[in-house]
């Protein structure tokens, strides 16, 4: 997303950091920076925001908050949320929300008395900058409030609604919808839409219509500041080909919340510009609580994680410089202060924290409540197999028993699905010392402190699992609304890992005391390639797609790539056709190749290794060689059946099944590496165009060399000479002179286009010329 | 005369012979590879805007029958959820079936592996993307592994991978198995981190002394959870490099796509 640095900077008290300090911060402690745009005297910054921080810094506070913290700067919120007067003459628009899942909370207010104009300069600018164009003023102050609180925004012409009434609804089959890009729309019933009593006005945090947008004979409007179930935007997103600013934000989860702040901020700048226009009452369905996060973590568990010596109050630090609520208190003092806030609950099962707490509590609900900030499963059982189980309890354990009434659980339900705990829980309170357990339960109806041994609840015997050392101190992090991504203390640990900085953490290599083991197909694969190394086969690769197998892709990157091979011949076959065609750039006769690769049936992967071995000269036949190299293979493998398929003859081709070849083969107890080669570590690129062959023969004086052929045929000194190579060679008596003939041939080939015959001509005769100064003569 | 291996399996050779000497085992996986290995137990839920982030090959699913079903694979059936296929988008898939095996067996912790193994995304190839790769896994759990251990391994490995000291920097990232979550720089092997191979520029970093070349971090809790270790007791990191990007910058081979032709004349240069 683009960031205008100017804006940034409305959220720090103090000047940010020049820019190149900017970048190397958000670049190592937060966001990867993927281009720097200058812009005017404002600067543009495009971040990469990752799933996890989408909830907050997809708009600017939010990466404006963090990147404050970052340079230690003081976060301010410059903007303003209206808090002004109610005219009671607007009648507040009538909002209806079907279904309390997908949509959590719609915030609506109507406003009358709206002029619609051209937008002020400094709007304008601020969308300009983040590459936005501006429509109307309307329009481009829900955009910019979007943007900068990270809140998706709609303004409806109040006109154009029918009965003064939006309403969050599914649309029925076939109802049908005109975006406001004309796109128009067949709806199905699982599709959320905006509606009013009428007419679908648009897609439901997607998308607006066509019909009910503002114009500039807009007088009146109606705003939606609403919050939708992310899968639902995801689906219908998704469904519909429509992929927006709102609908991103949606999908990616934001907290009902700021859908409060994005209302309020949008009719603070609408009555900015329209000082004389009417707010009607805001109307707010909120069809669930609000919620408030803490998570807490302690420095032992900080620094046992990075691997570092943070001390308290480096982490402490971090946690103020983010602007999160942070109390130091041990887990005792905590969970004693919190069974006081619950000491008048009564019982109620099943509650829901979110719901019920502290007004009421099943058992397992109220030791969530009390270990406020400390994870824990839910329900009573997962909580014994979550635990350290301990005999002698302390302060703070959690005592569990089966009352023998109801529903008793041996298996964990939610955490380590499927535990066994043969005594079997239903219930559960917490250890007080002295024997006692407070606790919540049917039969008390409240929450009560008594020994366990004359408890009705744990009277036929208890187990005992410790949640968390109570006496530890801890930070206890009373999470920002908008920062969803932390909800368990390994994401505080990464908050402190990357405000401290990541470089200050040094590597240190843990000293294992063993040697590591290959698994079976690389041991015995390695064997088997040192072997066909050592005959002279080179190993190739090629893809598991093709037109041929059995399993198909959904939707694969051509035609003809479609489907997953069942065996590896077909590959290794068009690369030996074309390594034929290579052979004189090779400067090989026999072309010898190998693969190993994963084959796929419906119902199996295996790893198969076929080989292929041809000259492509009629009469000749490889069936020996390999012959010799697969008893090799089963001497050093010690495989007494070789099951191998000739897949054809010319190429030879064979196939065989590496797993089931191996399947009876011992483990392996020590790694086998490959034969070692001299490492060519300068790779020198392949041209893509043809090569041109030209083959010459001369006689020379008997003793002449083939270096000193060579060496004068180099003398060419043509960039396009890429191989000479003699071929055949021989001495023979004429008319009573000892003569040598060379044959050899020299292979001409571009980088960059395709050679023409007239310059390899060229070439040749050059060579020939050479040839014939030295007096050789050319046959 | 002997014959020439390929530069990938080369590389894996050298990351085995490095890892198995340090304690690692090399352990490795399906290809063809179930949605919950792939993304559900890696915390990459169904319906998640984190499924995005890789491009992925969806198997038709009434191409395959009868594969063999781990528990967990069968947990998810009888939940009533559907089990898409997928070609495995990482290598991080073997992490939940690796952990699986070492609690099945009861195995000693730490437990501590590499997988070297094909992947696959799907996207459009050029040059410097293909639909077929290889990455490398790494996956060290204990009651006291941390991030700095994680630091110091990949020192070593790419110390010894190119065979003179290199620097590893950690930038802050996400990823849904790991929290926390970094991206991995290692110093440019060409210029020693200085920016400068000769002529005032180096060519294989763009100058900036830093080559990015994995993603890392400390494995997630869920992640733990669902491969049936408890969280409370065990933690570790994970790390997963692109194999063929190590090859290509210290061979100089400049199309990914070279890699997988079967053209001799790439392999015989090895």
């Amino acid at each position: 997303m683009k960031f205008s640095l100017h804006w940034l900077q409305e959220y720090s008290k103090e000047a940010l950091p020049e820019l190149k300090k900017l970048e190397e911060i958000v670049t190592f402690n937060a966001f990867e920076i993927e281009e720097i745009i200058p812009f005017g005297k404002d600067t543009v910054l495009d971040i990469k925001v990752l799933p996890n921080r989408a909830h907050d810094a997809l708009g600017h506070r939010g990466m404006g908050k963090d990147i404050a913290a970052l340079a230690g700067n003081t976060f301010v919120d410059p903007h303003e949320y209206w808090k002004g007067k109610v005219s009671s003459d607007v009648t507040s628009p009538v909002i209806v929300t079907e279904d309390v899942q997908a949509c959590p909370r719609f915030m609506s207010v109507r406003i009358d008395g709206v002029e619609v104009t051209e937008s002020p300069a400094w709007l304008k600018d601020k969308l300009q900058a983040i590459g936005q164009k501006s429509i109307n003023s309307i329009v481009d102050i829900t955009n910019y409030v979007q943007f900068s609180l990270n809140k998706p925004m709609h303004a409806y012409d109040a006109a154009l609604i029918s009965g003064n009434t939006l309403m969050a609804r599914l649309a029925q089959t076939g109802e049908t919808l005109t975006t406001l890009d004309d796109k128009q729309l067949t709806l199905d019933s699982s599709t959320l839409i905006i509606a009013d009593t009428e007419k679908p006005l648009g897609l439901a945090g997607v998308k607006g219509g066509k019909f009910s947008g503002i114009s500039s004979s807009t007088t009146s409007i109606i705003l939606e500041s609403a919050n939708f179930n992310p899968t639902l935007i995801r689906k219908t997103s998704q469904k519909y080909g429509i992929r927006t600013d709102a609908s991103k934000r949606f999908e990616n989860e934001i907290n009902d919340i700021l859908a409060e702040e994005g209302l309020r901020m949008t009719i603070a700048l609408v009555k900015k510009l329209n000082p004389k226009a009417h707010v009607g009452e805001i109307v707010d369905v909120w069809n669930r609580k609000s919620w408030e996060y803490v998570v807490s973590v302690s420095t032992r568990e900080v620094n046992g994680f990075l691997g570092t010596s943070y001390g308290d109050k480096e982490i402490e630090g971090v946690f103020s410089r983010l602007g999160f609520i942070v109390k130091k208190a041990t887990t005792k003092e905590i969970i004693e202060e919190k069974l006081q806030v619950a000491e008048r609950a009564t019982y109620k099962n099943p509650s829901s924290m979110r719901e019920d707490a502290p007004v009421h509590f099943s058992c397992s609900s109220l030791m969530s409540f009390i270990f406020s900030g400390i994870w824990q499963p839910s329900i009573s059982i997962d909580k014994y197999v979550y635990g350290e189980k301990v005999t002698e309890p302390i302060w703070g354990d959690l005592v569990f028993s089966n009352t023998g009434e109801g529903k008793i659980r041996y298996e964990s339900v939610g955490f380590l699905p499927g535990t066994s705990v043969p005594e079997g829980i239903d219930h559960v309170g917490l250890y007080v010392g002295d024997g006692k357990v407070t606790h919540i339960s049917k039969d008390s109806g409240k929450i009560i402190t008594e020994e366990i041994t004359e408890s009705k609840n744990f009277k036929n015997g208890v187990l005992y699992a410790r949640m968390i050392d109570v006496d530890e101190t801890r930070f206890f992090i009373t999470v920002p609304h908008e920062r969803l991504d932390i909800r368990i203390k390994e994401d505080l640990i990464e908050e402190v890992a990357r405000i401290q900085g990541l470089s200050s953490i040094k590597g240190v290599l843990p000293k294992l005391q063993r040697r590591g083991l290959p698994h079976k197909r690389l041991y015995y694969e390695n064997k088997i390639k040192n072997i066909l190394d050592a005959n002279g086969f080179s190993e190739i690769m090629t893809y598991s797609f093709g037109d041929v197998g059995e399993v198909e892709i959904v939707k694969g990157l051509a035609m003809d790539k479609e489907k997953l091979r069942n065996s590896l011949s077909g590959g290794i076959n068009r690369a030996f056709q074309m390594n034929m065609l290579n052979a004189p750039l090779l400067h090989i006769q026999t072309v010898k190749m190998y693969e190993f690769g994963n084959v796929f049936t419906k119902s199996t992967e295996q790893r198969h290794l076929a080989l292929i071995i041809d000259d492509g000269k009629k009469k000749s036949s490889f069936t020996d060689e390999v012959d010799m190299i697969l008893s090799q293979i089963k001497r050093d493998l010690g495989v007494v059946n070789l099951e191998c398929e000739t897949v054809q003859v010319k190429p030879y081709i064979i196939e065989l099944n590496f797993d089931a070849a191996i399947e009876g083969l011992p483990e392996p107890t020590s790694y086998e590496p490959l034969t070692p080669h001299t490492d060519s570590v300068v790779y020198e690129a392949v041209s893509p165009y043809p090569f041109i062959v030209r083959d010459i023969a001369v006689w020379t004086p008997a003793s002449t060399s083939w270096d000193s052929i060579h060496n004068l045929a180099l003398q060419v000194d043509s960039p396009l000479v890429v191989r000479i190579d003699c071929f055949d060679t021989f001495t023979k008596e004429i008319e009573g002179i000892q003569k040598t003939s060379f044959a050899f041939r020299f292979v001409l080939q571009a980088k960059d286009r395709t050679l023409t015959d007239a310059e390899a001509n060229e070439v040749a005769d050059k060579m020939y010329n050479l040839l014939k100064e030295k007096g050789y003569e050319v046959r | 005369m002997n014959g020439h291996f390929h530069p990938i399996t080369k590389a894996i050779d050298k990351v085995s012979r490095i890892f198995t000497s340090i304690g690692f085992d090399v352990v490795d996986g399906p290809e063809l590879e179930s949605e919950w290995y792939n993304f559900d137990a890696l915390n990459v839920p169904r319906d998640h805007p984190s499924r995005d982030m890789q491009d992925t090959f969806w198997i038709k699913n009434e191409t395959i029958e009868g594969r063999h079903l781990t528990v967990s694979e069968q947990k998810v059936l009888a939940k009533g959820l559907p089990l898409g296929h997928v070609l495995r988008t990482h290598t991080s898939g073997v992490q939940v079936r690796t952990i699986e095996r070492w609690v099945k067996e009861g195995k000693e912790f730490p437990l501590a592996v590499v997988v070297p193994g094909k992947i696959y995304r799907n996207e459009a190839t050029d040059a410097r993307h293909e639909a077929q790769f290889f990455q490398v896994e790494g996956l060290m759990i204990g009651k006291d592994v941390t991030l700095a251990n994680l630091k110091g391994v990949l020192e070593h490995f790419f110390t010894k991978f190119l065979e003179k000291h290199v620097e590893v920097r950690f930038r802050s990232s996400f990823f849904p198995f790991t929290e926390p979550s970094v991206e991995v720089d290692m110093q440019c092997f060409k210029c020693s981190g200085t920016g400068d191979s000769g002529d005032g520029h180096c060519p294989v970093c763009s100058s900036s002394g830093w080559i990015e070349i994995m993603g890392a971090g400390m494995i997630h809790p869920n992640v733990l959870q669902n491969a049936g270790l408890n969280p409370r007791e065990y933690q570790g990191f994970a790390f997963g490099a692109g194999l063929d990007r190590l090859v290509m910058l210290q061979t100089g081979i400049d199309d990914i796509r070279m890699l997988y032709n079967g053209d001799l004349r790439v392999v015989n240069q090895f």
